[in-house]
């Protein structure tokens, strides 16, 4: 949600920079739905990353104490 | 002190982890709930103050529930989305770690570890097919972005197929058997579980998207039924909401019938994985709908030019679709979920 929130602006200033040069909805475009892209990868891998390390750290205590 | 060689060491462990997708999924319970209804009704809020009482735009600077309207976008629609689907995917890992803990064949070379691997080469998968949006089908008009962003999910879906497939003959046992249960699996018929799964994710994606997009007929029926009167277009808006959940539930039960049938309990788990092995392209472009809709709400307030929020606008169309393509897959694959995690608690006691 922090990144999404920055994102906001962000796609509204490239969409108002760009207006002249006619890549206003290309730019724009492509800044927002790398904002998304952020949420996305950054949630999937936390839950592997977590789950894996929840694992690892089971094993220990259960197997080797 | 357990064998590390005992099976049961490995139930055990997994009993304790399946808490992770419990605490995953009673996060989401308050992120979605609370986020979703505080959308709403800011939202509706807004509308109702701004534009029927006193007569100002969407988004008006003049009107102060625009705030809430936007903040409610980001809570609800990142924030909850976000939740829900991590709470399915933590949910759907543990169900079939708990359902392959009692199997001796899967314990015995880590091959339980099938599920986190689906996982993390369905993460490697999305970051190839984010370049073909941001790269290579950049989007040169207005038509072409909700192309872009539904192509984003077929394009992730064809690729990993061949992932899949080799993902299965690369780390899974030629049979395996489950204690307790009548099932005598091989990897081909858990590649096909996965593969029923990650396709009927792509058709229900499909299907929302046909039901929901500007250009389709169902959309273009309703806004002709409008010119008649509020009340046949909240009818028919009812109608076409209960049709669009036929193909969904046919592909579910298609889904969770095969599975069964294949490979038990643990073939509905991995089902539900290969629908949500693409969920970080999901959540990219389910998340792009707000972050263009409260970019359109700045250009608004902060007095940009006409064409700064014509452009934002056609943005937000084509992501106001593309969040309905992530809440079918969300809601379908939190379904399967359901049944896997029913499926681990009878495995686990053994009452079939």
């Amino acid at each position: 949600m922090y990144v999404a929130t920055r994102a906001n602006v962000r796609v509204t200033y490239m969409a108002a920079v760009n207006l002249k040069n006619g890549t206003s909805l290309q730019s724009a475009f492509v800044v927002a739905f790398r904002g998304g892209c952020v949420m996305g990868f950054c949630l999937v891998s936390l839950a592997l990353i977590v789950l894996t390390f929840i694992i690892i750290v089971y094993k220990r205590i259960l197997f080797y104490i | 002190m357990v064998n590390p060689l005992d099976t049961y060491g490995y139930l055990r462990i997994f009993e304790y982890i399946s808490g992770y997708g419990l605490g995953g999924s009673s996060v989401a319970l308050f992120c979605r709930v609370g986020g979703g209804i505080y959308t709403k009704a800011a939202d509706v809020g807004a509308d109702l103050t701004g534009k029927n009482v006193l007569g100002y735009d969407e988004d008006s600077p003049d009107n102060p529930a625009t705030i809430a309207d936007n903040v409610g976008d980001n809570v609800g629609d990142i924030a909850g989305m976000g939740s829900d689907l991590f709470g399915s995917l933590a949910e759907s890992t543990c169900a079939a770690l708990v359902v392959s803990g009692t199997s001796d064949e899967l314990c015995k070379d880590a091959c339980f570890l099938f599920p986190l691997v689906f996982s993390a080469a369905g993460i490697l998968v999305c970051l190839i097919t984010s370049f073909f949006a941001t790269n290579i089908m950049s989007v040169k008009e207005r038509k072409n972005i909700e192309k872009t962003l539904y192509f984003q999910l077929v394009i992730s879906t064809i690729i990993l197929t061949p992932t899949i497939v080799a993902l299965v003959f690369l780390t899974l046992p030629e049979n395996f058997s489950f204690r307790g249960i009548d099932v005598n699996s091989t990897r081909i018929k858990v590649m096909i579980c996965a593969l029923s799964g990650l396709y009927s994710g792509l058709i229900i994606g499909w299907f929302t998207d046909y039901f929901t997009s500007n250009i389709h007929a169902p959309t273009q029926g309703l806004a002709q039924a409008c010119k008649q009167g509020a009340a046949i277009n909240v009818i028919q808006g009812l109608a076409l909401g209960y049709l669009s959940t036929i193909v969904p539930i046919i592909c579910i039960s298609i889904t969770v019938f095969l599975s069964f049938r294949l490979a038990g309990m643990y073939g509905i788990a991995i089902g539900a994985l290969g629908m949500l092995s693409n969920i970080a392209t999901g959540l990219a472009i389910d998340g792009y709908g707000p972050i263009s809709d409260n970019a359109g709400g700045i250009s608004e307030m902060s007095e940009f030019p006409k064409a700064v929020r014509d452009n934002t606008d056609a943005l937000d169309a084509a992501g106001n679709t593309t969040a309905a393509i992530g809440k079918g897959l969300a809601i379908g694959s939190a379904c399967l979920v359901s049944i896997a995690l029913f499926g681990a608690f009878t495995t686990r006691t053994g009452v079939i």
